[in-house]
Order: C-alpha cells, then structure tokens, then sequence
C-alpha cells in the first residue's frame, strides 16, 4: 500500500462532478439531437430531447454560478480558483511537454518534462473545457434568443465535435487508459498513490527529472478504437447503408441543410425552395423574415399592403403563425375551418353566408390540381358569382346596393333613402314598394294621388311589398312629383310643388307653404286664423286646391266693404290692420302722428262719445270721423262766456287739467296780475267771485280794489264802526304791503311787529305785541259780555254786529276797533228777570 | 319913666314871644315846606309849587309835560294806561331819583312830568332832599333846599334822558354850538322865579332878583327862535321851479318816537298850493338835521313864473287838522 497524497480539494471534486455530470447528459442529448436530425428523424422526441437538452443546459449553468458564488465567499472553495490559477500558469518546459506528448504515444519512454499538479495536457484540457462551455453557452443562448438564425447552430453543432473529442478523450484517460486510470480515485476520494503522483506529477514531490514513466497505453488506445470502430459498424448497419448514403447525398446536395434541419418542409415549400437551401428562408443570424414568405406569397403581400382580408390586418412576422419544417403533410396555415372568425378576414360572414362551408365560396377551378379552396385573394363583391341578377337590369348588377346577406330577400337591407335617388319622406316611406315601382307611375285609378297603399295590402308584409322580382321597375323613375301625382292646381303655381308641399301629406296642415313667407300677402292678426277657403274660395263641390290661389287682391276693399261711406282718404291701414279691426283694437288713430291726439280725460272716453253714429245704435264706423274738429269749442261749451281769451283754452285746460287745482293757468304767467306770496293761499273765487258772477278780468290790481272795506275802514267813519271813528293814522299815509309783506305767504304776528318797527322803531315791537295782547283781552271780555244776552235779541245781534267789525278792524283802525270793543263793554247788560 | 320901661320891655318881650310864636304857629300852618321835598306814597304836587312859583306854575299847566299822562291821546295810546312801558316818561319818578327814568310813578300819576320830575333831588346820606336848579336862590328865603346844577339843567342830555330819539337826533346833528333843547323850547325871559300868591309865600319870596331865566312851555312848535327852522331856496330850473327846503334845526323835522308827529309842509305860489308834502317823524320820512328837501314843482301857469313862494310849515293831527307852525316866503329868481 503505497501512501495517498492529496491531489483534489473537496471543492473541486464536487465541482467537477457537478459540472461533469450535466456535460455528458448534454454532449449525450446534443448528440442524439445532431445524429437523428442527420438521419432524417424528425419527430416529437426531437423537441423533448432539445428540452432536456436546455435543462440540463440551465443546470450546467446553475453549477458554474454556484461554484463563482461559492468560491467567492467560502474559503473551502477557493481551490477552484488556485485550480485556475495553476492552469493558466505556463512554463516553456510545458509548451515542450506538449510538444513531445504525440511523440510520447509512439514512444512511451519518451523523457517528458516533469509536470506540476496538472500537467500541461490536463491543463489545455480544462482551459479547452472551459472555452468549450463558454461558447456552447453562449451559442446556446444565441440560438434560443434568435430562433432560426443560422449561425449559433452551426457552430454549437461545431462545438460539439470539439467538446465530444475532448471527452472522449477524457473518459478514455480517465477510464480506460490504465496509466492515469489510476487517478481515478483523486476525483472520488481526493487523494492519489504517492507513486503515480511522482509519476506523473513529479514536481509536486520535488521530482525536477525528466518522466519517463508511460501516459498512454497503445494497446488500451488500440482497443478503445477497434470498439469504437465497432460501434460505428453497428451504427451503420442499423441504419442502413443504402439510407445512410441517401442521406449522405442529400445533405450534400442540400449544402448540408438537410443536416441542419429540424424536420422536413411543407410539401409546397420544399418545392418552392428548391435549390435554395436553409438560406431561401433563413439567415445565418437573424430570424427568418416575414419578406422571405412575401417574396414568393406575391398575393398575401397585396393583401396585407392593401389592408384586404385576413392578413390584411395582421401585423408582425409571418413567423409568428406560421411554422414550418412540420412534415411534408403538415398544413402551416393555423386554419381551423370550424372555428374561424370569419369577421377577422374582413368580411362579416352574416346572414345565410354564416352557415355555407367554406369551399362553397372558397372553391377555385384552376390550378394543377383542379378546384382547389383559395382563401387568399378571394373578394367579396362579387355576388353574381354565386348568384344570379333577377332584376333583368344590369344597374341591379351592383347587389349590395340593396341587398346584403342578411337583408337578401323580403327585409332587403335597401334603405330607401340612402341607396337610392329618391329619398321617401313623410308619406312616401308608408307606401308599398309596388304603389310605385310595380307600374312605374301612379294608377290613374286614384285620381292621380296615389296616397294609400293598394287595398289589402299591408306595407309590413314582405310579400306583398316585394310583388314580382320580375315586375319591379327599380330604375329610372323619374323623381318629380308630376310623375305619379296630378297637378290639381291646373299649372296655375307652377312646376314645383315643393315649394309648398312636402311628403308629409298633401292637406293643409303639412303644407309647406307658409303664407306669411311663401305669398305676398301676410297673415297676421284676424287673418292669420281664418280657413283658407274663406278667402280662396273654391267653386261649390271643388277642393280648396282648385281654388284661385293666385292673383288675389291685397286691398282691404277688395274683400271688406267701407262701412265709413268715404269719409277718409287714406286707406284702411291708416287706422286698421289684421289685428284691430273693431272697437278699440284700432291702430290708434289718436295715437302719435295724429290730429287729434286724446291724453287725460279725452283718452278715457267711448269713441262714439265724440263719434256720434248717426242713429241711435248704428254701428261706430258709421259715425263721422274726420272732420270733427279740433277746437275745444267744437265740442266744449265756454264757460267763461268768453270772459277768457277764447282761442286758448289750452292755456289753462288740458285735457288732463280740466278744473280746479289741476288747471295749467299761471296767475303770474298768464294774467297781468302776479299773486305774492301773501295771496298763494287764496282760492280763485276769493277774487274772482265764483259762479254766476265770476269775473276774470277788469279786477281792480291794487289792495283796495278787492279789500276796500280795510281801506274804508282805516279811513274812519261808518266804515269802521260809527261815524265818530277817527282815521287811522296810516291811513292814506302807509301802503298796505309795508305791514302785509306780499313776499311771505304766512301773515305772522313777528311780521307785523317787525313792520311796526321798521317804521316807529324797536320800541313798538313790544308795543304791537301789548296791543295784541290788549285786543284779544277785549274780545274776550266782550264775547263773554255777549253772552250774557240771550240768543236772539236784537241787542244781542246788535253787540255782536260791533263785535265782528272790531275784530275785522284791529290794526286796520286800532282806535276804532278799540272803541267797539269798549262800546260792547260799555254796553249794559240785559234787564234782569 | 323908668317903671313903664320895665313894663314895656317886659311886654316887649311878651308881644316879642307872642310874635314868635305866632310866627311859629303861621309858619307850621302853612304846613310847613317838607312837604315840597318829601317823596312817599305822594309827590309834592304842582299846585304846591305852584304857591310860589306862580308864573312857571301856569306856563307849565299849559306845556304838553302837564298833559303827559292826562291826555287823551296818550291814555289812548298807552291803551288806558296799561302798557307799562310807557308810563315811566310819561308819570316820571323824581328825575334824579335812583330809579328814574325806568319807573313809573307809584301815585299822583295825572301831574303827568311835574314839577318835581325834573327839579326834585331826593334826600341822601349826605344831604337833605333839594330842588335843584340852574340858578342860585333869588330870594332871601327858600322854603326848601335848593341845590344849584347848572350843567345839568343847561344839558341837552338832561331832556334826552325820556326824549331819547330826539336827544339821539340832536347828538348826531353836524354844528358844533348847536344849541341845547332848552335854549329853544324854554325860551329865556327875565322875571323873578317866584310870584308869590298869599301873605306867606310873599314874605318869604319877597326882594328877589329877577334873573334871566328860562319859561317852562315846553312848546313843540316854538315859534319864538332865534333863526327859521328851515332855510329855502329856489330858482328856475329849466321849465319848473326848484325849491330847496333845508332843515336848521338840530333835530329832525318832525320828531319824536311815539304819537302821531306828522309835519305837513304846503307850498303856495301867489295863485294857490302848489305842492303838499307829509313828513312823518315814523317811516323815515322825516326831513333830518341838515337834511334837504328838493321840489321840481310845475308852474301853475306855463307862461309865468311866480315871483315867490310860500312855504307853510304845519303839525299835523290825527283828525286832519293842521296847527300852523312856520310861514316862509322866498323869492324865486
């Protein structure tokens, strides 16, 4: 038992096996995937070895990040990278080892130089191994990522030959060769022979000699490949020598795309290719483009440049859809007839088109293969190729017109209005399709308006509506109305009845016509809601549309008599309109621009109050109305008696100011007299008289004309009381209006006081002032004086005589008024009972 | 001899007493004179001055001071006495007394201005009551007091203290020696002060002098001046005659506050009137101290001019009487 000597880390070993493992299941899967593709052995066990194929791939890839992790951060695994590290490591003395080592099969006692814990093949081995892995990787996720890019397989299926020599190679060392079979055990246990390791490893015991002990057993070599050889002979065999070489010459003469392909073409793309090769459709690096397909799929390119039908709408890669190398038989078109939404080929399948098979529509008679279904390309519109025009017009040839699937017979999806000429309004559209179309004109029948649908048929049944495909006339009749409909009017209003009438109806409440618009004359008022028959009169027994439309005057006389006999000039519309014809509806006559205009108490009153009819209740416009006359005179008597002016009423009388304190009369405007203040209050008839006596002129203007009893009386005698009575000092001496100031309208007692003053001084203002107090005084005592006498007893008249006229004395005659005052005190009382 | 002289200036002295006394006795029965000067419920009353001052007493009796209370235009006008305002210039107290000129007289309201109104000085703290005057005593006697004030009594101011507008008028008139109220309306007259009417009274007034003094009329229409009240002029002026009236007198024509002072003023040429104009001393219209009147007057007859023209000068009264005051002539050139 020679002694162990410790050759691999724990990490490495579980490393190497890590990775070890998912390689040869990998180079195992890879390689059944190369040789059934090369043997034409396309089926669904291709996709599942490819999908293991990619797990183990992905398990691989899963160890190598794992060991970077774990060499990274644990410290048991950091051998891997001094493994690394060693392997990069490279000596001259390696490069001559490596030189020598074919040398060395030959000749086993070759002196090689000594190597370290790898020798330089191991060395290359991992590094090769290393690249290898990259690349297989790299191309791998190249080929995933761009499916059916050419170039990541090829070289992946290159690696692969490298990779599976270098494992071969591999295993035969490690299993086989008996020399290094010995070392086996370094990769399970970790630890090698000490004399292997002196070996073949001299350095890492401090061998610096050459080695000269045997690498490789020739005979070992020689049987592995005999087996080999074998194996291969059993291989062909099995396949067979006739397929393999129909294989062979396949591949060749495909340029080696039948080795490169997952499975044969669709039958009419492996015509179409031909001698194109993977590279009719691929490309060694990019996906196969959908301009590959187009450029033979001339059709299906149109269609979708034109947007038409199914691939019209679809966008992105044919690809996508669409998948080859399937088999011969394979049909490539996702088409499953049964399901297919009709509606994404732009066209709605409606209607009985639902429920046809599709080779009814889709059927083509030509071809090599006779009728074929061709969906592609296909158009609709054209109805006559499945169905015949029964209409016998080659206009009907355009079927959609009217009809569509699902409005094809009966119901058509024909819409009047919008497909054809003539659109059918108000009554039309209630019409049966007949009433018109089955004669082309109207039945003479109905007195040429053709207004109801023929009798017994109802416009909702289909069958009576549509009649005789044969017998309808759809074209060509002529849209005016005097083709179907006679002109009652007798051309009196012309050829166009839409200037009045519409299809809603012919009667006079769907006229268009409005008269106020469409006529010369307009219809307000009182005429506004009259029957047209009153004024178009129709001939006894004939419709109002026989009537005289036209031509009627527009005079009011021409259809109303003057009931005013002449009496105005002007027309009726001076004063009437077809608002207000009677009673006060008038378009005001008095109103402005008028003669006679009637304000205040003139607007309150009946007309015939001043428009007398001529009998007793003849109608008002009997009555005279011009001429009446405007003066006041000419209907108001003069009160004054011509005491005024009698050409101006209207200075003082207006209609709104007839009397009294409405009156316009200005004393100091109008008359020669200007009333102070002092006289504002007084009324008229306190000067003027009132009634019978009034007079308005010729009064005396000065203070005594109207208050010449104060005037008399100052001046003394009888006037003021007796004829003793004195004059009073101002009479003749003082003006009136220097105690009586005309500017003030109240006569105040600090007025007159300050008039004493004005004149004697400030003294007699207290004097005034005593002297009023000294009169009411009297007049006190003798009103109580008074009383004593009984009530009518001519003393007692006689005191009170002398009591009223000192009272309208005072300051007029102070002495005087003092004097009566006196003489009734003075006066005795009445006799005792 | 020698008894009877014994006896005889025994009786002397007896007749002597007796004399005295009798004296004593006729002087106390006259009453004595305290009464001339005593001022209480009653005044001494004129008629008691008027025992000695006889003349002054009757030209007093007829001035309008007598009939100041007693009228029947002021009793009138005071409205039967009542209104107070007017009684205490018309019933005056003592003018000198404390309360003169704003009160009444309590009693013997009728005298009106009496005598005592103006000259009675009532008693003091000092002096006893006196009657004052201008002038010295003239007699030998006086029964009362006599105070001497010639500067009051020679004031125009002393009668401005009841005619207050008309003492106004004459303050505010332009010359500088106008004269004073009194030198107008108590013309000067030389005479004795007293006249005595009984036994007593003369022998007490008896050797008076006679002095210039003044005579107590009081008239309002004094006719006894120096120079006319008014001036005139005129002279021919286009086709009328311009008339200028001017007033002389320091006062306005008419004057006076109260009653009725109205002044008519008439103007004749030798044919007839030919212009009559009112002045009342109420209203403004009165002619002023100094003031103007003008008249165009029209001539009577186109063709002749009058050689003068009369200016009548008239009080008028309330009843339309006019009392003539002044007659003026002037020429017309």
């Amino acid at each position: 038992m020679s002694a162990k000597v410790r050759r691999f880390q724990g990490a490495e070993i579980v490393f190497h096996w890590a990775q070890a493992l998912p390689i040869l299941a990998l180079l195992v899967t890879g390689g059944m995937l190369l040789v059934r593709r090369a043997l034409g052995l396309h089926g669904p066990a291709q996709a599942a070895l490819a999908w293991w194929h990619k797990a183990f791939a992905g398990g691989l890839g899963l160890v190598a990040c794992l060991a970077l992790t774990l060499s990274l951060a644990a410290d048991n695994w950091r051998p891997l990278w001094r493994t690394l590290g060693e392997c990069l490591r490279w000596r001259p003395a390696d490069f001559v080892w490596l030189l020598k080592a074919p040398v060395k099969l030959i000749w086993p006692r070759l002196p090689m130089p000594p190597a370290g814990r790898f020798n330089p093949g191991q060395k290359l081995n991992l590094l090769l191994q290393a690249l290898l892995l990259i690349g297989f990787l790299v191309t791998g996720v190249w080929m995933m990522a761009v499916r059916g890019a050419l170039l990541p397989w090829i070289l992946h299926a290159g690696l692969f030959a490298a990779a599976c020599l270098l494992v071969l190679v591999h295993l035969f060392l490690a299993l086989v060769n008996p020399f290094t079979r010995r070392a086996l055990p370094a990769m399970l246990t970790g630890q090698v022979s000490q004399e292997y390791a002196a070996d073949h490893h001299g350095l890492t015991q401090g061998k610096t000699q050459p080695d000269r002990s045997p690498m490789v057993s020739r005979l070992a070599l020689a049987a592995t490949l005999a087996a080999a050889g074998g194996l291969a002979a059993w291989g062909v065999h099995a396949v067979g020598t006739g397929e393999l070489r129909h294989r062979l010459s396949r591949i060749v003469a495909g340029g080696g795309s039948d080795l490169l392909t997952p499975g044969p073409l669709c039958a009419s793309h492996e015509q179409a290719v031909g001698e194109g090769g993977c590279l009719a459709c691929h490309s060694l690096t990019q996906r196969p483009s959908s301009a590959s397909c187009l450029a033979c799929h001339q059709e299906i390119s149109l269609a979708m440049r034109e947007r038409r039908g199914y691939h019209g709408r679809l966008e992105g890669e044919c690809r996508t859809c669409h998948g080859d190398h399937r088999g011969r038989e394979a049909d490539i078109r996702p088409l499953d007839e049964r399901t297919f939404n009709h509606a994404l080929a732009r066209f709605d399948l409606d209607g009985p088109h639902r429920r046809l098979d599709c080779r009814q529509c889709h059927l083509r008679q030509d071809g090599p293969a006779g009728a074929k279904t061709r969906y592609i390309g296909t158009r609709y519109g054209a109805c006559r190729q499945c169905h015949a025009n029964p209409h016998g017009d080659a206009r009907a040839d355009d079927c959609l017109r009217c009809h569509t699937p699902s409005a094809w017979k009966g119901r058509l999806a024909f819409d009047h209005d919008r497909d054809s000429r003539f659109r059918l309004d108000g009554r039309h559209a209630d019409l049966a399709c007949r009433a018109c179309h089955a004669t082309g004109r109207a039945s003479a029948a109905t007195g040429g308006l053709t207004t109801a649908p023929p009798r017994g048929s109802s416009s909702s049944d289909p069958a009576t509506r549509a009649g005789s495909l044969a017998e309808f006339r759809l074209f060509g009749l002529a849209a005016t109305c005097a083709d179907c409909h006679q002109d009652p009017h007798a051309g009196k209003l012309g050829a166009d009845c839409r200037t009045c009438h519409s299809e809603a109806g012919w009667k006079q409440r769907e006229l268009k016509f409005v008269h106020n618009r469409d006529s010369g004359f307009v219809l307000w008022g009182a005429h506004a809601t009259l029957a047209c028959e009153k004024c178009h009169r129709p001939a006894p027994g004939r419709t109002l549309a026989g009537a005289t439309l036209r031509g009627l005057g527009r005079r009011c006389d021409q259809c109303h008599k003057d009931p005013h006999a002449g009496q105005f000039k002007t027309t009726c519309d001076g004063c009437h309109n077809q608002d207000a014809w009677k009673g006060r509806l008038l378009v005001d006559p008095h109103g402005a621009g008028a003669t006679f205009r009637l304000a205040g108490k003139h607007a309150a009153l009946q007309c015939r109050q001043c428009h007398v009819p001529a009998a007793e209740g003849a109608p008002l416009a009997s009555a005279r109305f011009a001429d009446l006359g405007g003066r006041c005179q000419d209907c108001h008597e003069d009160p004054h008696r011509g005491g005024m002016s009698s050409s101006a009423c209207q200075t003082c009388h207006r209609e709104t100011t007839w009397k009294g304190k409405d009156l316009l009369f200005a004393h100091d405007r109008h008359s020669q007299f200007r009333i102070d203040p002092l006289h504002r209050g007084v009324s008229c008839d306190g000067c003027h008289s009132s009634g019978e006596s009034a007079t308005y002129r010729g009064l005396d203007e000065t203070c005594e004309g109207c208050h010449s009893d104060v005037v008399a009386a100052m001046a003394g005698g009888a006037a003021a009381g007796s004829d003793r009575a004195r004059p009073d000092p101002h009479s003749g001496r003082v003006r009136c209006v220097q105690c009586h100031e005309p500017s003030k309208t109240g006569q105040a007692q600090a007025d007159f006081a300050r008039a004493c003053a004005s004149c004697h001084g400030a003294r007699y203002e207290r004097l005034f002032f005593d002297w009023c107090v000294s009169l009411a005084e009297r007049r006190a005592q003798a009103t109580a004086k008074l009383a004593q006498w009984p009530a009518d007893s001519p003393a007692r008249k006689e005191l009170q005589q002398k009591l009223r006229q000192a009272a309208r004395l005072h300051f007029h005659n102070l002495r005087a008024a003092v004097g009566l005052y006196d003489e009734v005190q003075a006066a005795g009382g009445p006799a005792p009972r | 001899m020698r008894t009877c002289w014994r006896a005889s200036e025994a009786t002397a002295w007896f007749l002597a007493a007796l004399a005295g006394a009798g004296l004593a006795l006729a002087l106390s029965s006259c009453g004595g004179f305290d009464h001339l000067t005593r001022v209480q419920s009653s005044i001494p009353l004129s008629k008691d001055c008027a025992a000695c001052h006889v003349d002054i007493a009757r030209e007093w009796t007829a001035s309008p001071h007598a009939a100041a209370w007693s009228s029947a235009d002021f009793r009138a006008a005071s409205n039967g006495y009542r209104f107070s305002a007017c009684l205490p210039c018309h019933a005056p107290e003592p003018a000198w007394s404390s309360r003169a000129p704003s009160v009444a007289r309590a009693g013997d309201r009728q005298e009106g201005v009496t005598c005592v109104s103006c000259h009675l000085e009532p008693a003091t703290a000092e002096s006893p009551a006196a009657m004052a005057g201008p002038l010295p005593p003239t007699g030998m006697v006086s029964p009362h007091p006599v105070t001497v004030r010639p500067e009051r009594y020679r004031d125009a101011a002393f009668c401005g203290r009841c005619h207050e507008g008309t003492y106004r008028q004459w303050r505010q008139a332009a010359p500088a020696d106008k004269p004073p109220c009194q030198q107008c309306h108590m013309p000067a007259i030389r005479r004795k002060m007293t006249q005595a009417t009984g036994g007593i009274s003369g022998l007490l007034v008896a050797m008076e002098k006679a002095e210039v003094e003044r005579r107590h009329t009081f008239d309002p229409l004094p006719r006894s001046l120096e120079a006319p009240p008014v001036t005139l002029s005129a002279r021919r002026r286009d086709e009328q005659i311009e008339l200028v009236l001017r007033n002389r007198l320091p006062h306005a024509i008419p004057t006076g506050e109260f009653g009725f002072r109205v002044c008519v003023i008439r103007v004749e040429d030798e044919s007839g009137p030919l212009a009559r104009q009112e002045l009342s001393a109420h209203g403004g219209t009165a002619l002023p101290a100094g003031g103007e009147l003008r008249w165009r007057l029209n001539r009577r007859d186109p063709g002749a001019w009058p050689r003068r023209l009369r200016v009548r000068l008239a009080k008028l009264h309330p009843d339309g009487r006019a009392s003539e005051w002044f007659v003026l002539e002037v020429p017309v050139p």
